[in-house]
């Protein structure tokens, strides 16, 4: 069941099998089925989760009950609340499974030391947090200056998994426009092709 | 190095970790002090950026420029915030940014390779660095929940709660152009906000 995990880390670092085994036992694993949460709004989030199988989404609820997804995360991604871990506050995001979902969990402080000891895994925790920043940065300034057709043509290049596997209203959600707008795209988009 | 401006660097660091005066000298070796005028370039488009750069005084924005050559504000920067294009600098690609001073401004430069020298020898500043590049992503965070969930006028207040202090500093246009708003949009948001 870690088999997703190991070669995960295999392609960011060179470790002994001991490493391995060591990295492994400070690891949990965590299955969730469709819809079950990872997180609620109002817990304080605790660990690092990789996900090594299925999908989920990080979403908050507004006063008028409206969803708004800020991220998915699938097979070899991390998801969790960075905001809430760090600083020990209430998080105010849900995180939920699309699909049947596979995490493997590493608690914060097993987490931290794992990165003391092992240079290759503080490296990977370093370039995981500046990829995500990079990542957010690119998705900010498609906000203010790309068209919505743009922004959709992006989104599923950047990421055809979530495309096809993610429901309509999630993405419409994600991309922050209705349904229907998102509709209306997808028609255009299609007709063009 | 003018030490004044080393100084206002040296304290930012104590927010973050304790670090002694012998990692101090290390850091002073390492990085390059840069004035820049208002409205001089610090990186243009096209350039692949090649530093972390920590502003010790003044006020900075990134933006890109469309093909119509409006410019799209991506990010500002105040004393005691870092800038640059960190997409370009981690791909070795060219910028799709340009970093230019709004007001007369000091930056202390960190050549790629210096900074990761310091990351890897000094325990304080690596720990400094993921706690930054931490506050980044979670501001990043923070402003892609207002894009998809606010009004313009939600994104304005959250704009001054998030950003203290810079609409102080920063011309209207460029807090509209940060804002994905007009700024005519911007405008009326303000005077309601006035009128309250």
């Amino acid at each position: 069941m870690y088999e997703v995990f190991k070669s995960y880390l295999e392609s960011k670092m060179s470790l002994t099998g001991a490493q391995h085994e060591w990295i492994l036992s400070n690891c949990t694993v965590r299955r969730l089925r469709k819809k079950q949460y990872l997180l609620q709004q109002g817990d304080i989030w605790k660990s690092n989760a990789f996900v090594s199988r299925g999908l989920l989404r990080t979403y908050s609820i507004d006063e008028k009950g409206i969803e708004h997804v800020i991220a998915f995360a699938m097979e070899n991604w991390w998801t969790g609340d960075r905001e809430s871990l760090m600083s020990g506050k209430p998080s105010r995001f849900n995180i939920d499974a699309i699909e049947d979902s596979e995490l493997v969990m590493i608690e914060k402080e097993k987490f931290e030391n794992i990165c003391k000891e092992i240079p290759g895994f503080n490296q990977m925790a370093n370039d995981i947090i500046q990829q995500n920043f990079i990542a957010s940065q690119t998705r900010i300034h498609e906000s203010i200056s790309s068209s919505i057709d743009e922004k959709y043509q992006s989104f599923i290049q950047r990421y055809p998994s979530f495309a096809l596997r993610a429901p309509q209203s999630m993405i419409a959600s994600y991309l922050g426009i209705t349904r229907e707008t998102l509709s209306r795209v997808r028609h255009r988009t299609a007709k063009k092709s | 190095m003018d030490s004044a401006i080393f100084e206002i660097f040296k304290q930012y660091t104590k927010r973050y970790a304790e670090l002694s005066e012998s990692d101090f000298e290390k850091i002073e070796e390492a990085c390059i002090h840069k004035k820049l005028r208002k409205q001089q370039y610090l990186h243009q488009e096209g350039e692949t950026w090649k530093y972390h750069a920590f502003i010790a005084s003044g006020c900075l924005r990134t933006f890109s420029v469309d093909e119509k050559g409006i410019e799209h504000i991506v990010g500002f920067g105040i004393t005691n915030w870092w800038i640059g294009d960190l997409e370009s600098l981690k791909s070795n690609q060219p910028s799709k940014f340009n970093v230019d001073a709004i007001n007369d401004s000091d930056v202390i430069l960190f050549p790629d390779r210096a900074y990761n020298k310091l990351v890897t020898e000094l325990p304080s500043f690596n720990k400094m660095v993921i706690t930054i590049h931490d506050r980044s992503f979670m501001a990043s965070q923070r402003r892609i929940l207002s894009y998809i969930s606010h009004s313009a006028e939600e994104k304005y207040l959250a704009f001054l709660e998030m950003y203290p202090g810079f609409a102080d500093i920063i011309p209207k246009n460029m807090i509209a152009s940060f804002l994905g708003i007009t700024r005519e949009t911007l405008s009326r948001v303000r005077q309601i906000r006035d009128n309250h």
